[in-house]
């Protein structure tokens, strides 16, 4: 058997690291695999204590995922610009609908003050010129 | 690999897979208190540390790409909180240390296989790391709890802290000679 293995050694088998060569090791040298075994146990009660320590219940102040400060100025711009636009447009279909109306009246009132039917008007100009 | 450690990889896959922030919060929120209390010793500043850790990564969930594991990633936000605080409140961990909070952590618990010489050079023996860690460097603290107390990989200490792997075992082997020291061995 070669000599006892060095601490780094030990540590890098505590680490993770070199593991098949250490315990080939360890199977053949008490003195190498006590020195290990007292510092993993060790390790193991120490990792045991932190576990049993009591965790506090999960609670963190959750907050709704924010929109990002440039998406909303752009939305705030856009709001900006739209409004006058739909506005002008509005106005502008209510004005030509108020012309609409107007002309549609006009034709009625136009219609209502003939003093016969419009289909009768070509026969009345030939009594009116025969009474001439 | 472990049941255990096999149930977390499945849980974890899980959560990255169905983007369930809940489920990683559950799954750890016990490992990032834990390493909290062990750095900072102290209940309440460990669970405000903790809830600062998961609101940080739920804020940056959706940027959460899984390029590195959910564990590591968390881990290394709660690194990075630690310093911070560590900075902050370095002489009130002493002033803690001097009143004795360390031993008042946990208990360890035989399970019966030990006898009660050994059950109490045992528990000497973890009063001197917990006395040794406190009395570590911040980077060697934060490796050795790394990996003894969170069982991480050198590799994954390594992405949790930023630093190289060769810098983790250096850090590393220090904290244990420290250790090893303080358990009454000589070098």
């Amino acid at each position: 058997m070669n000599s006892h293995l060095s601490l780094e050694e030990i540590y890098q088998w505590l680490a993770g690291e070199g593991r098949e060569e250490a315990e080939e090791h360890f199977r053949e040298c008490p003195a190498c695999k006590a020195e290990m075994q007292e510092l993993h146990d060790a390790l193991a009660g120490f990792r045991s204590s932190l576990e049993q320590a009591q965790v506090p219940a999960v609670s963190y102040p959750r907050v709704r995922p924010t929109l990002p400060r440039w998406i909303l100025a752009t939305a705030a711009l856009a709001l900006l610009v739209a409004t006058p636009l739909y506005w002008n447009a509005h106005q502008q279909r209510a004005a030509e609908q108020a012309r609409a109306d107007e002309l549609l009246l006009e034709r009625i009132d136009a219609s209502l003050s003939r003093s016969v039917p419009a289909s009768m008007e070509p026969l009345m100009q030939l009594i009116t010129k025969e009474n001439q | 690999m472990e049941p255990a450690a096999t149930v977390t990889a499945i849980m974890e896959h899980s959560a990255t897979e169905t983007r369930d922030f809940d489920a990683v919060v559950q799954l750890y929120w016990p490992r990032v208190f834990r390493f909290a209390l062990a750095s900072l010793r102290d209940r309440d500043a460990a669970e405000a540390l903790t809830q600062d850790c998961f609101l940080h990564a739920y804020k940056a969930w959706a940027r959460f790409r899984g390029e590195a594991s959910i564990q590591t990633w968390l881990m290394r936000i709660a690194v990075n909180l630690v310093r911070d605080a560590s900075r902050n409140r370095r002489l009130q961990f002493w002033k803690r240390l001097q009143a004795g909070d360390s031993e008042r952590i946990g208990g360890h618990v035989s399970d019966g296989r030990l006898s009660p010489e050994a059950e109490t050079l045992l528990r000497e023996q973890i009063a001197a790391i917990w006395k040794a860690t406190a009395g570590l460097p911040e980077r060697q603290k934060t490796v050795f709890l790394l990996r003894f107390a969170d069982e991480m990989t050198l590799l994954e200490v390594a992405a949790a802290t930023g630093l190289s792997e060769n810098a983790v075992k250096v850090h590393l082997y220090r904290a244990l000679r420290a250790v090893r020291t303080q358990m009454g061995r000589s070098e």
